[in-house]
């Protein structure tokens, strides 16, 4: 399986992507960055992808941003074919009860997404 | 050529099964040249203690069989004519015809972290000065009947004695011993991997790359990570007492608390201590199933317990429940702090 986007190679995609977070360029409809961890040996990588309302705004992104969210779709649902984990949750502010919330669907206005390790009875 | 039991660079001191999974083998070496014992379980193969030599129960529980501290109920002992008659002597032989001598057999059971294991030891004494011997510990929920074990006998006891026995006649291989656990090991890390396109086929892996250039290391990313979710306050709050509480919602009634509790060398998976109304009433094994820094284990158990308290539930089976104090391996470990339940508050 591979993201199609035939006008770019996924390198150029990849590097444009990055430069946009790095400037703050944004489309209109994108409402911030979001960040899904993937846990693993890396202790956590990081994957930036682009918040919008929802994937009926789409269309309203540049290619980039697109891949960057194809992308981000790809790893949650690859993480849930291997039953690892997935929720969403926010970094606790002092007072403030945990409150992940497990995540069946990509939801493309997540803050912050982690997909958790695998665990086993010991 | 890369080390290995069939090289003869190690001695096999028991195979052991999981207590988990039937038929799986774990095998305590020792190390010709320096003594020390390995074994294949992920505990081990997994731990990293620094400079220390890395144990794990298996070896642990190797190593006071070997100094006779480990107590034990015997079952049978026999030797001589009275051996020849066992059913697990006579398959040993049958699958190495070429082991002639006196041989005698113990079997006993004792507990390896609360579970009950018995213990079949062979030795044969081949008349030339050469004293052989194999050691098996059959997980006993696994083995009721004494048929069951003939395999893992004959198999494992067998190779250890086969092995010896060409060793010391001056064949240092010994060949390859049965069919034996291995922990699987993800490819892929290191430089190369940096540059490589991801494929979505392996699009998790973006989580095995070491080096992801930021000037951290897998444990500090972890650990900021954890930090970050935890906030301050609460982060500050584990760093001091060592756990943090998670009111059950699912066991509500029983006001159930469980203790996610930390190792103070943040290296090690510490069980989880089970509290129900404010008494201490079980510890839950639950371990890392794949390659990661404590910090994001800790964090897993901790986030699928206030929001997936089923599933993380799941993988904890009846073998998996200990007793009170189950992991106090060097000395017995009290909170006074009391875990209280609170409702829908971690």
């Amino acid at each position: 399986m591979s993201i199609a986007h035939p006008s770019m190679s996924q390198d150029a995609l990849k590097r444009r992507w990055q430069q946009r977070c790095e400037q703050g360029n944004f489309s209109s409809t994108v409402l911030g960055i979001g960040t899904i961890r993937v846990f693993g040996k890396s202790g956590d990588t990081p994957v930036a992808f682009p918040r919008i309302e929802s994937l009926a705004v789409l269309d309203t992104l540049e290619a980039d941003e697109r891949w960057a969210l194809d992308i981000a779709q790809e790893i949650v649902t690859a993480a849930q074919a291997k039953r690892r984990p997935v929720m969403a949750t926010q970094p606790l502010k002092a007072g403030v009860s945990p409150s992940p919330a497990p995540l069946r669907d990509f939801d493309p206005k997540a803050e912050n997404i982690v997909i958790l390790s695998l665990t086993r009875g010991g | 050529m890369p080390r290995s039991l069939a090289n003869g660079d190690y001695s096999l001191v028991m195979a052991i099964e999981s207590a988990s999974r039937a038929n799986s083998w774990y095998r305590v070496l020792a190390d010709r040249r320096t003594g020390n014992l390995s074994c294949d379980c992920p505990a081990w193969t997994f731990r990293q203690d620094g400079n220390t030599v890395r144990t794990c129960k298996h070896t642990r529980s190797a190593q006071l069989l070997q100094t006779a501290q480990q107590p034990d109920v015997p079952i049978e002992r026999a030797s001589g004519a009275a051996a020849e008659t066992n059913l697990l002597v006579q398959a040993t032989q049958q699958q190495w015809p070429g082991l002639g001598g006196r041989w005698s057999i113990e079997q006993c059971c004792c507990t390896i972290d609360n579970h009950p294991y018995q213990f079949v030891l062979l030795r044969l004494n081949t008349g030339n000065g050469t004293l052989a011997t194999g050691l098996v510990a059959f997980a006993q929920q696994h083995h009721l009947t004494q048929a069951s074990m003939v395999a893992g006998v004959a198999g494992w006891a067998g190779y250890a004695i086969a092995a010896e026995v060409a060793r010391v006649a001056g064949y240092p291989l010994a060949g390859q011993p049965p069919e034996h656990f291995v922990v699987t090991r993800r490819t892929g890390t290191g430089a190369g991997t940096r540059t490589r396109r991801i494929g979505l086929g392996d699009i998790l892996r973006v989580g095995d790359q070491v080096d992801l250039g930021d000037g951290y290391s897998p444990v500090q990313r972890a650990e900021n990570t954890l930090r970050l979710f935890l906030g301050e306050q609460l982060y500050a709050q584990l760093e001091r007492q060592k756990f943090l509480d998670v009111s059950s919602m699912l066991y509500a009634q029983e006001q159930r608390v469980y203790r996610v509790r930390r190792d103070p060398t943040k290296q090690y998976d510490r069980r989880v201590r089970v509290f129900k109304r404010r008494q201490y009433v079980n510890d839950f094994c639950i371990v890392r199933d794949q390659d990661v820094p404590e910090a994001d284990h800790w964090l897993t158990v901790f986030l699928r317990l206030i929001s997936d308290e089923e599933g993380i539930l799941s993988v904890v089976k009846n073998h998996n429940v200990f007793s009170p104090h189950s992991d106090d391996y060097a000395a017995r470990e009290d909170e006074t702090i009391p875990a209280i339940w609170l409702p829908h508050v971690a």
